[in-house]
């Protein structure tokens, strides 16, 4: 425990003393500004808008690989503590108060959606890469949906010998009610996000209902299908939180560009009417 | 052993790119071409390989990584044998989050650009909504109605933030509607020449506290603007909007004040400047001693029943509860002094002398060989001096003018020591009064005009003046010439024509024969022509000495004026009433030639009418009436609110404000009599106002809605918190029985700021015991004010549309 929290003071002891050394200092610059009658949004503003493009620079330092300003992981960091700066700005800026007006209310539900993106991306890339490892082997994304592939056209072979080489029909009923549609694509994401095993041991329990009706062959085949259940259950586990740990910057990035854009424009308005 | 997805060995593993744009549509079935799709996401797809020539036959080279030699090989042609069926390549996952990110910021500009065209779009721009005190400007959508730059095509207003701070421009908009004097963007206000001196004072007056914690971090954390007292300040500084309608704009913390002052204080509690004889700042505009009517009048048994039993019997709280206000008179004072104000058992005149023949000494002015012509020679027994009407009407005429000064304090009656500049000076200021008197009787109240004209051509004091000479009624003035010259109408065009024909060679000195005086020591106690204000005044018959000044230039056994003149001097009555005036005009057949000579002698007094012994009493008050004995004419008062008194007293401060000569400058002081009938001066007070003009204090201090001073104060607010079931206003107000309060009320006393209160001043400790941080707040703004000063309130309807409508609307 003691070696965790040193550990901690060591990654996180310079950001953090940092972040709160800024944000106390924009308090109180802030504070002073308003006790000297200073048009204090005015530089809040300013500061902000020059933090949201700071913090945005960290995709097009991501596209530029070569130049040699700082490693990836620094650039993280930094990006993170300034995030949480930002979100001490925004809220000087906005005086602690909630927004008004259809612009401002646009722009802090943007500014909302990005930090609170960012914020579940830097708890999601926390967390996920270590519950990756917990289940099944760590596939490549882009590779998944051929090996889905594969494992359909596997279990629909297993399935059509298991029909072929007995009388009863018991798996290949089993496979057309409740396992093709399983190995059509991917299925359950939202569970396996919710570390959620039922669905899982739902089939597998179904399977298991119908085993007393089987031959010994058929059980053989069955548990072959079993495997192949298990398998594709713990690719679909590999897609959705590999998916997901994209999928946020669907949200985190786009919704960047758009923040930058309607501030640029408060920013001219509000120059222009103060 | 679980087995293995994937199988990275280089025969039979895909390298994925997932950096390229698009992804081979056959990558899901895990036969993704190895020539993929082109980067604009078409399908290259044509054989799986491409056969080589190996001396003359042609070999298969397809990877192992795609199954390795296909067991068909290549045509002899050299083709493959093994065709790709062509994909719809699908865009990868970075393609796909670009193309979001395109969307957002496509969608973006499509926000701003309809934001920017969209008629509403004053509304959708806004950054919130306005103060409930600037609701009119937000129902209308106008921002041009508050900001400069918003006039024009957005396009300007972009171009217009590149101009740097425009809070200055703006705000000429807001004083569109808000009044804020002239000086509004200065610092409260005031001009450098006020505010400078005010800091400079401060400075000195104050020990230099030290500043607190929380604004000398400020002000080394963000230092503010540099500027001095010069320094124009924007309206927004302060006054911060779009923040919800239950913003109070007007907000402002005490740190806040004092970022600008010069010497800041911690609290008001423990170093807030000390009150300067708060809240008495000058003296009451009506003289009420409070001390002598608590301790003595209301006690008097005569005055019991009349006298109010708690301070709202003469005070009340004004609508807004703010200031404490006086009642009326009629509520007040009325029911013991009413009396007195109208003459009741006033002894002598209970008239105010408007017009009055002086004595004068003709036989010297005779030796020096200046003709006056008919002088009536009993005039010495009247004491009055030439009145201020009179003056008033002989200035016009600046020689007369020059005169008159030049017999500043002389007694006309004797002449024997006059010099020779004096003497001639008599002589011109007695056919002055001779022509007046002509011109009154020949062109009527065009004289009035002609010689008021300065004043009734100032707007100030146009109505006033008017007021004055309306009521002036000439048929008064008409008798009066019959009865006091009668051959004026021969005289006058006779000098006008020759001046000179009444001049001679001077006579050699003799003893001159004096006119019979009344008393005996008459020779010492003169009568000046002109009124003073030094102990000359003393003389006049009810202004300084009160009633019995009159009556003692007369045998002592006099009760009545009238009756112990000589038997002529009496006769006169009052001439509003048209039968009496009828009666005493009798012998007037014609204004403009004038009466029948006389049998008797020029130098006879008139004759007695045998039915009228005094006029005064048969005269209504507020009306006119000539007492011939004195020779002058009369105006006795209605009682409280004569407006003839108003008028009159303006009139002279008028004179006495607008003009640099010594003899009108003066009249105020003649005239600030306190015992004169009507007794105005012994309650309204005269103030000499800072640019030096005179003012009479008609009416007790009301609260002006155009007045904003700088320290405010709200009355009804403390009522339920000061226990003053208990005490009263004698809370706070407690009486000073030591404090010379009259003195400031003395005559001659014109400076309202020299005085010192009934009551004890209120001090900063006196409201700090409920005035702290915790209890009842010590914010700067709970009692004072930023803008200060008098203002007008802006009407910002123009006139045209207002009163026609239609035209307004189609244009």
């Amino acid at each position: 425990m003691v070696q965790q929290v040193k550990n901690f003071a060591r990654r996180h002891g310079c950001g953090l003393f940092v972040f709160l050394a800024l944000s106390l200092l924009s308090l109180a610059l802030h504070r002073s500004r308003v006790i000297n009658l200073i048009h204090c949004q005015v530089y809040s503003g300013l500061t902000l808008f020059a933090v949201l493009l700071f913090l945005a620079s960290f995709n097009a330092r991501k596209k530029l690989p070569f130049l040699p300003l700082l490693q990836a992981s620094t650039w993280m960091q930094i990006h993170i503590y300034v995030g949480w700066f930002s979100v001490v700005l925004l809220f000087i800026h906005m005086e602690y108060r909630m927004p008004s007006g259809p612009l401002n209310t646009t722009l802090a539900i943007l500014f909302a959606v990005v930090s609170v993106s960012g914020i579940i991306g830097l708890w999601i890339s926390r967390t996920f890469p270590q519950r990756l490892t917990w289940r099944g082997e760590n596939v490549i994304f882009e590779r998944i949906p051929a090996i889905r592939f594969q494992l359909k056209q596997e279990i629909a072979a297993l399935a059509r010998k298991a029909v072929m080489e007995s009388s009863s029909s018991a798996i290949g009923d089993f496979y057309v009610t409740q396992l093709k549609d399983f190995f059509d694509g991917p299925r359950h994401v939202v569970s396996h996000i919710l570390s959620s095993n039922k669905p899982r041991h739902r089939l597998l329990s179904s399977a298991e209902a119908i085993q007393r009706y089987l031959s010994p062959e058929e059980c053989n085949q069955l548990q072959d299908i079993m495997e192949l259940v298990r398998l594709k259950d713990d690719l679909d586990h590999q897609y959705a939180l590999q998916g997901t740990l994209k999928c946020w910057l669907f949200v985190h990035i786009p919704f960047t560009y758009g923040l930058l854009l309607l501030a640029a424009f408060h920013g001219l308005i509000a120059l222009a009417m103060t | 052993m679980k087995r293995k997805l994937q199988d990275f060995k280089f025969e039979g593993s895909h390298y994925d790119r997932p950096n390229q744009k698009w992804v081979c549509g056959h990558a899901a079935e895990g036969k993704a071409c190895l020539a993929g799709p082109d980067a604009r996401g078409k399908c290259q797809a044509t054989f799986e390989c491409r056969p080589r020539k190996d001396g003359d036959r042609w070999v298969c080279t397809r990877p192992d990584m795609a199954g390795g030699p296909c067991p068909a090989g290549p045509s002899p042609e050299g083709a493959c044998a093994v065709p790709i069926p062509p994909c719809v390549p699908s865009p990868s996952l970075r393609k796909r989050r670009g193309t979001t990110v395109l969307l957002v910021v496509a969608l973006s500009l499509a926000f701003i650009l309809v934001a920017l065209g969209w008629r509403g779009n004053r509304d959708f721009l806004s950054p919130g909504d306005l103060s409930i005190r600037h609701f009119r400007a937000a129902s209308s959508n106008q921002c041009q109605a508050c900001h400069e730059s918003a006039n024009g095509a957005p396009i300007d207003w972009m171009l217009s933030s590149m101009k740097g701070d425009q809070a200055l421009q703006n705000n000429r908009l807001c004083l569109n509607c808000h009044e804020l004097g002239n000086q509004p963007a200065k610092v409260h206000g005031l001009p450098l020449g006020e505010i400078l001196p005010l800091t400079q004072k401060a400075e000195q007056r104050l020990p230099k506290p030290s500043k607190p914690i929380g604004l000398e971090m400020a002000q080394l954390l963000a230092p503010p603007p540099p500027g001095g007292h010069d320094q124009d300040i924007a309206c927004s500084t302060c006054h911060r909007e779009h923040r919800g309608i239950h913003n109070d704009i007007m907000a402002m913390s005490n740190l806040q004040c004092q970022t600008c002052h010069a010497q800041p204080f911690h609290s008001f509690e423990t170093d807030h400047p000390k009150f300067n004889q708060y809240p008495y700042r000058r003296r009451t505009q009506i003289q009420f001693d409070h001390e002598s009517h608590f301790s003595s009048h209301f006690k008097d048994p005569d005055f019991l029943s009349k006298a109010p039993t708690s301070c709202y019997g003469c005070h009340s709280p004004d609508s807004a509860g703010a200031r404490i206000q006086t009642k009326g008179f009629e509520e007040t004072c009325a029911a013991c002094h009413q009396d007195g104000i109208r003459g009741v058992n006033r002894v002598g005149e209970k008239g105010l002398p408007m017009v009055a023949l002086p004595g004068l000494d003709v036989a010297t002015l005779a030796q020096h060989g200046y003709s006056v012509g008919d002088w009536p020679s009993n005039t010495s027994y009247s004491d009055l001096p030439i009145t201020p009407l009179m003056i008033w009407m002989l200035s016009a005429d600046p020689e007369i003018a020059a005169a008159l000064e030049t017999l500043h304090g002389m007694d006309l009656v004797d002449l024997s020591s006059a010099t020779e500049d004096q003497i001639r000076a008599s002589f011109r200021v007695a056919w002055a009064i001779k022509i007046l008197f002509y011109d009154l009787a020949t062109k009527g109240d065009e004289t009035w005009n002609k010689r008021a004209q300065p004043l009734l051509s100032h707007p100030a004091y146009r109505d006033q003046t008017m007021k004055v000479i309306q009521r002036l009624p000439p048929l008064t003035i008409m008798v009066t010439r019959t009865r006091w010259f009668p051959n004026l109408s021969t005289e006058v065009p006779k000098y006008l024509s020759d001046p000179k024909a009444f001049t001679t060679s001077p006579v050699p000195k003799t003893p001159p024969a004096k006119p019979p005086r009344p008393t005996a020591p008459s020779s010492t106690n003169s009568v000046s022509l002109l009124p003073t204000t030094s102990a000359t005044s003393s003389l006049l018959p009810s202004s300084a000495t009160g009633a019995g000044s009159a009556s003692s230039l007369l045998p002592p056994s006099a009760t009545a004026n009238t009756s112990l003149l000589p038997p002529p001097a009496a006769a006169s009555g009052s001439l509003l009433p048209p039968a009496s005036a009828s009666t005493n005009l009798s012998p007037a057949p014609s204004l403009l030639t004038g009466p029948p000579p006389p049998t008797s002698t020029p130098t006879s007094p008139p004759t007695p009418s045998p039915t009228l012994k005094t006029p005064e009493p048969l005269t209504r008050i507020g009306s006119w009436y000539r007492v011939d004995s004195n020779y002058a004419v009369y105006y006795q008062p209605t009682g409280h609110s004569d407006q003839m008194m108003y008028a009159w007293y303006d009139v002279m401060a008028a004179l006495s404000s607008e003009f640099k000569s010594p003899v009108l400058a003066n009249l105020i002081q003649v005239v600030d009599c306190p015992a004169d009938p009507g007794l105005c001066f012994s309650c309204h007070s005269v103030d000499r106002q800072p640019d030096q003009k005179i003012a009479i204090q008609w009416r007790v201090s009301r609260p002006n809605h155009l007045d904003h001073p700088f320290t405010i104060f709200s009355h009804t607010s403390h009522f339920g918190v000061l226990h003053l079931d208990r005490n009263g206003c004698i809370e706070c107000h407690v009486l000073d029985a030591e404090a010379p309060y009259r003195q400031a009320f003395a005559e001659g006393r014109q400076d309202p700021h020299k005085f010192v209160s009934n009551f004890k001043p209120i001090t900063r400790e006196d409201c700090a015991a409920c005035h702290t941080e915790k209890l009842a707040g010590d914010s700067c703004m709970q009692c004072h004010r930023y803008h200060i000063g008098k203002f007008v309130p802006s009407m910002a309807s123009p006139i045209q549309p207002a009163l026609n409508p239609q035209k307004s609307e189609k244009r």
